[in-house]
């Protein structure tokens, strides 16, 4: 509507121009009019003269005074006597003053009369008039003389005067003609510019007409528009306010005079300060629409968002136009929704804790289930059924106590971010390198070789949250092995320069020839407790969370996880994260630590109330040939390292009389602790308490149940770099033929029979390769003999012969260097140790069989 | 167009006056409210009356002339001639106009006795002639007023 006004008011310009126009045609044609009248009025002037006193009148009356002195004289000489010559004198008196007045009258100018033969005979200086003039002004006596000479005179002259005047008065009726001819002309053109003006006149009546019709339009055009916008504003659910300069409310829509509980006119203003007032939380701000209360007159007070327009009027005028919108309703959901996010937040932190209970009430029942069936399994003679069905308490123990571990892991990955895990300092290549480690002989156990390139990487020290990278290594690893049988599995790990300065990017990819997954599921993979119902979950149970534990821990560590696979070929997880890498220097101090060092004997202090957990934590770590001190409180954990130095402290959180944290507080404080490093041992494994008791001043944190290689991995290193710490004696060269636990956890993985084969295999590999070697060093081919140690180096470690294989390495490292000679002389040395080591070893598996 | 009046102009001579400059009576004037319903005057007793003097043009003359004598009314109030509504003046050749009483002015209509302050002659359109100031008006510019300028006046008469 607004619109629509709006053009039709454009239009008016136009008429207005024709309006003009008309005006112009009107005022030529008024000046054609009045030029016109002027020329009538002075025609008619004209004619007035011309016929004031009428020509033909005074030529008739020449003939008639002719006539009347004709008749006086022709009566004067019948009867002769004083009183006729008097009429004859009057009568030549009146034709005198006749002749007179034609010869000086501008009235008969025209004519040609005064030039007639007849005229010069009547009136000229030899005529008529004149030589009658001495007779009539003479005697009596002459004048009856002259009777008949006058008579004879008279007579004569009549019919030419006749003739004359009859010629003038068809002269003058050709000049009235004339006259009446131009008259009419005049009148004519006269009427024409009456009709023009009357036709111009009728047009302006029109376009005036039209004119006002269509303002008529626009007033009402106008009105409903005014009409229309009064309704809008009139039925806005905001309160609308006209604010003049002086900040007074002069005028209010319905809703506005509600809120202000009062009738707003002009001529009663409201001072807009008296209404609106900042809100009290004083969230008013600069900008041009806030939140204000709003106070009505009578007394009610409204929150309300007020948006305040400057105006200004087309004369100049300016208003504001002040919007307040009744905030009440909006603030009452705000709270509610505030209330219903508080009540949600509790209920989440409700299962968070409920979580963490759970998981202790479930871990400590399972530890002490694992570590029972460990013990039976190990410390009993077992016939083969009771063994059968020990292994089946403990493959389902183990699923259990994996399933709780994820559920918690899973929990603790959701609830944080990046900043909840502590970021350390640690050889990204090297842990990389050790995990691979780990599952070599999980990998076997399924007739799958694990490798990882490239194999020799240069040592990387990088800043980042340690676990996590473990965790995903770890659950992609134990996939990959689970999913793939008499496979291949291989592990690239590699390091690129990252866009950010400081960062190195790397791509961890994990390779199997295993099942695959098909492509449809792909997606599916990465969700929680998602198990596909296909082959691919049907080859092994599993609790479908590992893979979206990798997925949440690479993306707590900024990175990103990748899958592709196809059915029957295998499975590819790319993995990629940036971490901050450390300087070279830094580097270098840390890598001189052998991760993997030979195991030693540590001295360990375990605090820990409950009796069975501390009974088969000791059990476990005396089999790990460790010496333990056990206590059941942080104050008998004080007294114990006040006499006795120990390289590591395991230390319960909840226990009675003093609790962990407390007592390691007091240990560090007491200056007991120096750099021996605490472990703590707790069941609840939320993120905020691992930062807090890493706060209190705990090294490290190990969730219950304890798995025990875990723990003895993290004992050795951190034992290991308290001691380099400290100045401390060089570093032992191990020198035993094998590694007593080592073996017996790959006795317990693989069995005794099947290390007896292995071992048997590389007895013989090993003669074979040496054979080899001796013929490289013939032909003095170097990288050959190089190549060939290296697997023999390998084998040997992993079959615990720690002597062997550093010797093996050595060669390896001087195949580079020294001379055939000098290398055919350290393959002589070698004999004696491949000897002892084989013998020493197939002896212990023996014991073991047989025990 | 003016009747011709030629007819009645022909015979009929009301005045017996001899000569043409005699200080005989000029004007006959006849009005019910006169003692005899008839008065006379010489041109002496109309020069007595109060003049009045005017130059104007005239449509018969050449150029603007003095026109001088008493007005009109002048003259009939003189003789208490009052009662009428027409006067019907009459010329020497019997020529006669009806003059209405109410178009009478204190200026206008005169009865001219004198031309640029001389008398003139029966041949010059006198003794007496009725002149309006033609020029000062276009009133006076009229075809009726200028029939009523009557010349060789000769009698009134109040009707």
């Amino acid at each position: 509507m607004k619109s629509l006004a709006i053009d039709r008011l454009e239009t008016v310009p136009y008429s207005q121009t024709r309006v003009v126009l008309s005006l112009i045609v009107m005022l030529v044609v008024l000046a054609m009019s009045v030029f016109t009248g002027l020329q009538i009025e002075r025609e008619l002037e004209h004619s007035k003269r011309v016929q004031s006193d009428n020509r033909t009148w005074v030529l008739a009356q020449i003939q008639v005074d002719l006539q009347n002195m004709q008749i006086s004289i022709l009566k004067a000489a019948a009867r002769n006597d004083a009183a006729a010559l008097a009429e004859i004198r009057k009568a030549y008196d009146v034709l005198y003053s006749r002749v007179d007045l034609v010869n000086g009258t501008p009235l008969l100018e025209e004519l040609s009369l005064r030039g007639t033969p007849a005229w010069r005979a009547l009136a000229g200086k030899e005529g008529l008039v004149q030589r009658f003039l001495p007779v009539i002004d003479g005697a009596d006596q002459a004048l009856l003389a002259a009777l008949p000479d006058m008579m004879q005179s008279t007579a004569e002259i009549i019919l030419p005067v006749r003739e004359m005047i009859v010629a003038a008065l068809g002269e003058s009726m050709q000049l009235g003609d004339r006259t009446r001819l131009a008259l009419h002309r005049t009148l004519y053109s006269f009427l024409v510019v009456i009709v023009v003006t009357m036709v111009g006149l009728t047009l302006l009546f029109a376009t005036i007409y039209r004119q006002a019709r269509a303002q008529q339009r626009y007033a009402r055009i106008l009105e409903l528009a005014v009409h229309n916008l009064r309704a809008t504003i009139e039925s806005a659910p905001d309160a609308v306010l006209i604010v003049n300069a002086n900040d007074r409310v002069i005028g209010a829509n319905t809703a506005g005079e509600v809120m202000l509980g009062c009738a707003i006119s002009p001529k009663d203003p409201v001072a807009l300060s008296d209404v609106l007032v900042a809100a009290e939380d004083g969230s008013s701000g600069t900008g041009r629409s806030n939140r204000m209360q709003c106070h009505g007159r009578n007394g009610g007070t409204v929150p309300v968002e007020v948006a305040i327009a400057d105006v200004t009027t087309g004369t100049g005028d300016t208003f504001k136009i002040a919007f307040l919108r009744d905030m009440s309703q909006q603030l009452d959901r705000e709270r509610q929704l505030a209330l219903a996010g508080e009540l949600a937040r509790k209920g989440e932190e409700a299962k968070d804790r409920f979580l963490a209970v759970m998981s202790h009430e479930m871990r400590t029942p399972l530890s002490g289930l694992l570590s029972a069936t460990d013990l039976l399994e190990t410390t009993t003679t077992l016939d083969a059924p009771q063994a059968w069905l020990v292994g089946i308490l403990k493959s389902c123990g183990l699923a259990a106590l994996e399933q709780v571990n994820n559920i918690l892991e899973l929990t603790r990955l959701s609830a944080s971010d990046a900043n909840d895990f502590p970021l350390t300092d640690f050889c990204v290549n090297e842990t990389v390198r050790e995990q691979v480690k780990l599952y070599q002989a999980l990998a076997l156990d399924r007739g799958n070789t694990l490798t990882l390139s490239p194999e020799d990487a240069p040592p990387c020290m990088v800043h980042a949250p340690l676990p996590l990278l473990r965790r995903i290594l770890n659950n992609l690893l134990s996939n990959a092995i689970k999913f793939t049988r008499n496979g291949a599995i291989d592990v690239v790990f590699m390091a690129m320069p990252a866009e950010t300065p400081g960062n190195r990017r790397f791509t961890l990819l994990i390779r199997d020839t295993g099942v695959g997954i098909p492509e449809a599921d792909l997606e599916r993979i990465f969700h929680n407790f998602e198990t596909l119902d296909s082959s691919y979950s049907r080859v092994q149970e599993g609790t479908g969370l590992g893979l979206g534990i990798a997925k949440l821990s690479a993306e707590a560590m900024g990175g990103t996880i990748k899958v592709e696979s196809r059915v029957g070929e295998g499975t590819c997880f790319t993995v990629t994260f940036e971490a901050e890498v450390l300087p070279e220097a830094a580097a270098v101090a840390d890598v001189e630590i052998p991760a993997l060092a030979v195991r030693r004997p540590l001295t360990v202090l375990l605090a820990e109330d409950n009796e069975i957990n501390s009974t088969l934590m000791e059990r476990q770590m005396s089999r790990l040939g460790h010496r333990v001190v056990t206590v059941s409180d942080g104050i008998k954990a004080i007294a114990a390292v006040q006499r006795q130095q120990f390289d590591i402290i395991l230390m319960d959180i909840s226990m009675p009389h003093m609790d962990g944290v407390t007592a390691t507080r007091h240990l560090i404080d007491g200056g007991l602790l120096g750099d021996t490093p605490v472990i703590a041992l707790t069941a609840q494994a939320s993120p905020d308490r691992v930062q807090m008791l890493c706060d209190a001043g705990m090294t490290d944190v190990v969730i219950k149940p304890v798995p025990m290689a875990l723990l003895d991995e993290l004992m050795q290193k951190l034992a290991i770099r308290a001691r380099t710490a400290e100045p401390s004696t060089a570093q032992p060269e191990s020198d035993a033929l094998f590694d007593r636990e080592r073996l017996d956890e790959l006795i317990e993985l693989m069995g005794v029979a099947e290390l007896q084969r292995l071992l048997q295999r590389f007895r013989s590999d090993m003669q074979n390769t040496l054979s080899a070697c001796a013929t490289a060093l013939k032909a003095g081919k170097l990288d050959e003999v190089s190549k060939a140690v290296h697997w023999a180096a390998g084998a040997a470690g992993m079959l615990t012969m720690d002597a062997l294989c550093a010797q093996l390495r050595h060669i390896e490292t001087a195949a580079a260097t020294e001379s055939p000679e000098s290398l055919r002389s350290r393959f002589g040395k070698l004999d004696p140790l491949r000897n002892d080591s084989l013998s020493a070893l197939q002896q212990a598996l023996h014991k073991t069989r047989h025990s | 167009m003016m009747p011709s009046t030629c007819a009645l102009a022909a015979a009929f001579a009301v005045l017996t006056a001899g000569c043409a400059f005699a200080e005989d009576l000029v004007l006959t004037v006849r009005a019910a409210s006169l003692p005899d319903g008839v008065t006379t005057f010489d041109l002496a007793t109309i020069e007595a009356l109060p003049q009045e003097s005017f130059s104007t043009t005239t449509v018969w003359t050449d150029g603007a002339h003095e026109f001088s004598g008493p007005a009109l009314a002048t003259v009939l109030e003189s003789i208490g001639a009052t009662s009428g509504s027409v006067i019907r003046a009459r010329a020497l050749n019997d020529y006669v106009i009806d003059i209405p009483v109410k178009s009478l002015e204190s200026g206008a209509p005169i009865i001219a006795t004198r031309i640029d302050g001389a008398p003139f002659s029966r041949r010059e359109k006198g003794p007496l002639w009725i002149i309006y100031p033609y020029d000062s008006d276009t009133r006076f510019q009229t075809e009726s007023v200028y029939g009523r300028s009557i010349w060789q006046l000769v009698e009134l008469s109040l009707e």
